[in-house]
């Protein structure tokens, strides 16, 4: 994170709570500490659980099952072992080649899809663009009978390669809609002088165009490798032992065991860590991916 | 053709790109993705309209008996269903409930993440990772765990600071309670991606111009309606658009912490009660109609809003 882009944003933030020295009053200066309040005290409701869920996955199931509920306890990683031992890791497995091949399909379709739109007519791509979206309006839960007769019939039932195909298409208008706004920041004088060194299109995209919204497109992907990360309703559905993903793992989980509060905090943590370590790594990619386009 | 139009008004035409390919090779580029997304997203829908139309039964889906096309039946059915009504209602309100409070704790946590040193703006960052990465399965039990009426944190330490009322209380048996909770998971898991987007929304400002508006006497409340909010719209439109998508649809949250839609259904919201009627009841027919319901509802709320966003003038 460079110190000038930080100060820019703390600039906006300022403007929210500090007003100039005349407009100050008692109200004013009131209601400010009512909003930074209110903020910390929203902060801390929505890291909570998350600390909740740290702890308890470190305790063990006779700690977490106490009444009242025990703060202080003698950790373990019994939970992880046992998560470990009931054989999490094939799912793992499943599920980073669904994340990591879905999203390169989703790059690979909507790169030249969201470049052909920054540079359509503009009545044009709103309709296109109404397109893609609308297409993320159909409810899975109703989508999930013709699905699964469809996949009946190839014979994708419990095979990743089902997951990897749906995944694409649901993180599709998004990932389209998000980078076709980052091309768009493209300054136009870019593409021109591509344009007049004779460039075609496919040049222009891959050594003009792509090299600028290089970490926008980053963290297009990012976020399409939560989305299929979490995705759980198309998993349960359509795969089982062999080609279940991480969520069809948790959900056996609690339906086989009841439930094992300790364990199951223990097997969520894994389940997201992956995610967390990945978008730890990519964060200042993502926030100045992000704002290169303003999302627009 | 933007790149045309800029370039037709710099340089002579005869350096025109011809038109005809140019937009051909725009269509070859756009032709993939729809043709995936025609294939996998609107070949089911057309399969779920179709259903609609049709008595089909579990006779009809395992044993391949014939199906009955009955016309609007299913429609006349679920339109004279008085549940129908009051679950169509509560999908709204709870949605609208959801999108409104997930916008305004992003926003919130935005502007305290821009505030914040390097360091906890980390923490913040990891901790909203995490919720975001949570699969919907165990942040539902994750909560469910947290406000359990006997082993519950939240009871413990509401009844420990003389509330007695809430030992034992349970969360979940009350119709609104019950709304509350899941609500409050929907937000917890959805806030990641707004806070996120609008963090690098309020990035993009440039602190020329909010230091202007301070030069020019602006309060902080001027400057945030006439200068961030603004710059943030497009920014918003996109968080508000799939917020309302997503939580117009939220069907794991509801279908594990209300066990299947509450007591006697009355957490119910479209997408679980379209899965109740076709797989607990078998009408999958009755079933595709409060999902092309859910379908069209979901096509004019953002129809809606973006003419609104249009009229103010932006594009989509």
């Amino acid at each position: 994170m460079t110190a000038s882009t930080a100060s820019t944003a703390s600039a906006a933030s300022t403007a929210l709570t500090e007003d100039p020295p005349r407009a100050r009053g008692r109200r004013g200066r009131a209601g400010r500490a009512a909003l930074t309040t209110l903020t910390w005290v929203v902060a801390v409701l929505f890291v909570f659980p998350l600390v909740w869920m740290v702890l308890t996955s470190f305790k063990q199931e006779a700690d977490a099952y106490t009444d009242p509920p025990r703060l202080f306890f003698t950790p373990t990683l019994d939970q992880f072992a046992r998560v470990l031992d009931r054989g999490f890791l094939p799912y793992l497995g499943n599920s980073a080649f669904v994340t990591v091949l879905s999203t390169l399909f989703v790059l690979l379709l909507g790169v030249p899809a969201a470049y052909a739109l920054s540079l359509a007519p503009v009545r044009g791509t709103s309709n296109a663009l109404g397109f893609f979206l609308s297409t993320k309006m159909l409810p899975i839960v109703a989508a999930i009978i013709p699905l699964y007769v469809i996949a009946q019939n190839v014979q994708l039932l419990d095979n990743v390669w089902a997951l990897v195909v749906l995944y694409t298409a649901m993180n599709l208008p998004l990932a389209i809609w998000m980078m076709r706004s980052f091309f768009l920041e493209v300054p136009k004088e870019v593409i021109e002088a591509g344009q007049m060194d004779g460039a075609r299109l496919p040049t222009l995209l891959l050594r003009v165009v792509l090299p600028v919204v290089a970490p926008g497109i980053a963290a297009t992907a990012l976020i399409c490798v939560i989305f299929s990360w979490t995705e759980f309703f198309y998993a349960v559905n359509l795969t089982s032992a062999r080609a279940g993903s991480v969520p069809v793992f948790l959900v056996g989980f609690i339906t086989s065991e009841g439930l094992y509060w300790a364990q199951l905090s223990a097997a969520a943590l894994l389940a997201s860590l992956p995610v967390v370590i990945v978008g730890w790594i990519a964060q200042n990619y993502l926030v100045r991916g992000l704002s290169m386009g303003a999302v627009k | 053709m933007a790149v045309a139009d800029t370039l037709a008004r710099r340089v002579p035409p005869r350096r025109r790109p011809p038109r005809r390919r140019h937009r051909l090779v725009l269509l070859a580029y756009l032709a993939p993705a729809a043709v995936v997304l025609i294939g996998l997203l609107g070949y089911p829908l057309y399969q779920l309209v179709q259903m609609s139309f049709y008595d089909y039964g579990q006779e009809q889906v395992s044993g391949g008996a014939p199906v009955h096309w009955i016309g609007l039946d299913n429609y006349t059915a679920l339109f004279g269903d008085p549940q129908f009504w009051s679950v169509l209602l509560q999908t709204v309100l709870f949605a609208a409930v959801c999108v409104v409070l997930t916008i305004l704790v992003g926003l919130l946590l935005a502007f305290l993440a821009a505030r914040l040193r390097p360091w906890v703006r980390t923490v913040l960052f990891i901790a909203a990772l995490e919720a975001w990465a949570a699969p919907a399965v165990t942040g539902s039990t994750v909560w469910l765990f947290m406000f359990d009426a006997n082993f519950g944190i939240v009871n413990e330490v509401l009844t420990s600071l003389g509330m007695a009322y809430f030992d034992g209380h349970s969360w979940t048996f009350g119709k609104l309670s019950a709304f509350g909770l899941v609500a409050a998971e929907v937000v917890w898991c959805s806030f990641p991606f707004v806070m996120v987007t609008l963090y690098a929304g309020l990035r993009g400002i440039s602190p020329d111009v909010l230091e202007a508006a301070a030069l020019d006497g602006a309060s902080g409340r001027r400057t945030l309606v006439s200068i961030v909010i603004p710059m943030l719209r497009p920014a918003l439109t996109v968080v508000t658009i799939q917020s309302i998508i997503w939580d117009m649809k939220v069907f794991g949250q509801i279908y594990i912490m209300t066990d299947g839609g509450g007591i006697a259904g009355r957490n119910l919201v479209l997408n679980v009660y379209a899965y109740q009627k076709a797989f607990a009841s078998s009408q999958y027919g009755a079933g595709a109609a409060i999902g092309v319901v859910t379908v069209i509802l979901l096509l004019l709320v953002t129809v809606v809003h973006l003419n609104i966003t249009r009229r103010r003038g932006e594009e989509l």
